[in-house]
């Protein structure tokens, strides 16, 4: 019949492929909705600038295009699969493209109406170019002008057959020969041109959502204007690393030598201007709202002494090297060889640098502020019910990971198959940080007490090094779940009836993404988000008796 | 322009007319000038946290007035003064005596805590009699 043709189309879809995407914007919106959401109910200027703080965050995490770096590559070896036809690049850039636009749409969507009884409107009709910020609107659009070019460029170049590595004998030596080949330059520019303009046509749009957006209750106009410049100022920075992305993924088709013509090195100046955007615009800060400085902070004017206390000072610098270290250590894994086809342990030495930078914390408090003749003192609830409540679910997701996967490995196996035994190496892994992670707790229960004069922050301190600690357990489980639900998806089929493959399974690694996700998100958390109640008065304990 | 309105969804007066008295009201006094655009009937509703259909029909009955015009490439604009309203006045608005003096009203209703309906009944009723 003439509808055969349609039917097939249809059910061939994957499932996951809508069903995905959908399940990601509905949990961030309920994320974000949770985020907004003040503790008493209703929305406040702090909670605000923390919505917007973690659109900003998300849509930079979503706005990635590294797998999308060898984009029209045609390998000469057959290690990894080759991103050279039309619809698999377009598939790969389409993700970090619309995924970031989406994160900020959601973000605008997310906030709630208003719930007094008397409303408040101003009678002003909202335009784009009153709210965007002048200097970064032009610097974004150079960078969209400049990737222009680029890709333009890029279409003129021809495309090289790949050659197959092998040796040769040239003179006295041995000299290896073959490279990588490369699509038409044309096809590659007219992937990454789309790319460049849906992501123009977003931004503007989502520039138009963000100038559009209903009025906060919880701001005054001005700072609704000035929130709006925020985000805008968020979005703008985004798109502009992504739009010099497109251009480095260029650069890299561009720099490739012929590889008939025996050339070994490479270049790619395209990618360096990339790296300089991704570190001017990671600079380029948002203005602040005025009303979330002041109770923001976390510390009221009423508790000034504890803020400018010295020790509090080095437990807030250590909550952003908590934040960086993870981030070089994983950045300086993933050029170590092996550990790249690792991702398992790779995720493990994030945590476990961590929970040693906390514990160095601790030991830099009991070295420099703690003095003998102060009691210690123990918060009584040192880690919130919420973020306990978390942890413990990780814990739980995590276990059920590891074991779905060894069960299913062990199917694999069986059936004569090869299986990647990562679960092995998560689960020695998780063991390793459990380990590491007794090493800040007991330095923070172990330690002098601080002689501070302000009742409570000893233990408030340590409440937060303790914090910290459980946070990175319940985000490390969750992630790795997740990395250990991708490397080893092919497990999963056979525990549920399916053939069994040595293919990557789609929907275990678009789980196991949402999870890795999620894992990132939780390490992110502030310390006040989890713990929105105040802290239990702290109890004295005796020299020695902890 | 940075003229606003609020509605007060506890009061007995119906919130479209809550929002077309005070639209009137800010042309009346020129806080609204002749030719400014106002919002869209969708962007008021969601500021507002109302329906649309209420907005919209505060604009209608303003369009009906004639104090509000609707254009197709600039949205809802305020038009010239309707019959009846500041029309023969100079400049279009209303004289600063009778703005001061509706200033004073307010301020000393507001002292005496008296509701924002009872301040306007008692203008009703004085005008019936005038």
């Amino acid at each position: 019949m003439s509808n055969d043709g349609f039917e097939f189309t249809v059910h061939n879809v994957p499932p996951m492929v809508l069903l995905g995407p959908f399940l990601l914007a509905a949990g961030l919106y309920l994320l974000l909705r949770w985020v907004i959401r003040a503790p008493g109910g209703g929305t406040t200027a702090v909670t605000v600038s923390q919505h917007s703080l973690w659109i900003g965050v998300i849509g930079w995490l979503a706005s990635s295009l590294q797998t999308v770096g060898s984009a029209g590559i045609l390998p000469a070896g057959n290690a990894s699969p080759p991103l050279a036809s039309p619809a698999s690049i377009l598939v790969a850039l389409a993700w970090p493209i619309l995924g970031c636009l989406a994160v900020h749409a959601i973000g605008q969507l997310s906030y709630p109406g208003p719930q007094l009884p008397r409303r408040l409107a101003t009678l002003e009709v909202r335009r784009v170019r009153d709210f965007l910020p002048r200097a970064l609107t032009w610097t974004v659009a150079a960078i969209f002008a400049a990737s222009a070019l680029h890709i333009g460029w890029v279409a003129t170049l021809p495309g090289y057959e790949a050659v197959p590595f092998n040796g040769q004998e040239r003179g006295p030596g041995f000299s290896r020969m073959g490279g990588d080949g490369r699509i038409q330059g044309s096809v590659l520019a007219a992937c990454l041109g789309a790319g460049w303009l849906a992501l123009a046509l977003g931004t503007v749009l989502v520039l138009t959502l963000i100038s559009r957006r209903r009025q906060l209750e919880a701001l005054d106009a001005a700072e609704n204007d000035l929130l709006r410049t925020i985000a805008m100022n968020r979005l703008l920075r985004t798109v502009a690393t992504i739009a010099a992305g497109l251009a480095a993924v260029g650069g890299n088709f561009a720099a490739r030598p012929d590889p008939s013509a025996d050339i070994t090195s490479w270049t790619n100046p395209a990618g360096f201007a990339s790296f300089v955007v991704l570190l001017v615009m990671l600079g380029w800060a948002p203005p602040k709202l005025p009303s979330a400085q002041g109770g923001g902070s976390g510390v009221g004017s009423s508790q000034a002494p504890a803020a400018a206390h010295p020790a509090t000072r080095l437990s807030v610098s250590l909550g952003a090297a908590t934040g960086l270290a993870p981030l070089v250590a994983g950045t300086l894994g993933f050029f170590v060889p092996g550990l790249r086809a690792q991702p398992v342990i790779l995720v493990a030495l994030m945590a476990a640098v961590l929970l040693l930078v906390a514990a160095a914390g601790e030991l830099l408090l009991h070295r420099n502020y703690g003095s003998p003749d102060v009691p210690r003192t123990w918060p009584r609830q040192a880690v919130s019910p919420a973020l306990l409540t978390t942890a413990i679910a990780a814990v739980a997701l995590f276990t059920a990971v590891a074991a779905v996967a060894a069960a299913g490995e062990l199917q694999l196996v069986e059936a004569g198959r090869g299986a990647s035994g990562s679960w092995i190496a998560a689960v020695l892994a998780t063991v390793a940080v459990a380990a590491i992670s007794c090493l800040p707790v007991a330095a923070a229960r172990m330690r002098r007490g601080i002689a501070t004069g302000v009742a409570g922050l000893d233990a408030a301190l340590r409440a937060i090094t303790v914090h910290r600690v459980v946070r990175t357990i319940a985000a490390y489980c969750v992630a790795q779940g997740g990395v250990l639900l991708i490397t080893a998806s092919n497990a999963v089929p056979p525990l549920l009836g399916l053939p069994a493959s040595s293919a990557t399974w789609q929907p275990g690694a678009v789980v196991g993404a949402a999870l890795t996700t999620a894992g990132v998100v939780i390490a992110i958390i502030p310390v006040r988000g989890f713990a929105r109640v105040p802290a239990a008065p702290a109890q004295s304990v005796p020299e020695g008796s902890r | 322009m940075n003229a606003g309105i609020s509605v007060d969804l506890r009061s007995a007066t119906p919130p479209y007319e809550q929002i077309r008295s005070q639209i009137s009201s800010l042309i009346a006094t020129g806080a609204l000038p002749v030719g400014s655009r106002l919002p869209t009937v969708r962007s008021l509703a969601a500021d507002l946290g109302i329906a649309t259909g209420t907005v919209a029909r505060a604009y209608k009955e303003l369009e009906a007035a004639g104090l509000l015009e609707s254009r197709r490439r600039n949205g809802t604009v305020v038009a010239h003064a309707a019959h009846g309203s500041a029309s023969g006045l100079p400049g279009g608005t209303v004289p600063e005596a009778v703005t001061a003096a509706v200033d004073l009203l307010v301020r000393s209703g507001r002292d005496a805590r008296l509701s924002d309906e009872l301040l306007l009944d008692l203008v009703r009723g004085k005008l019936r009699k005038g």
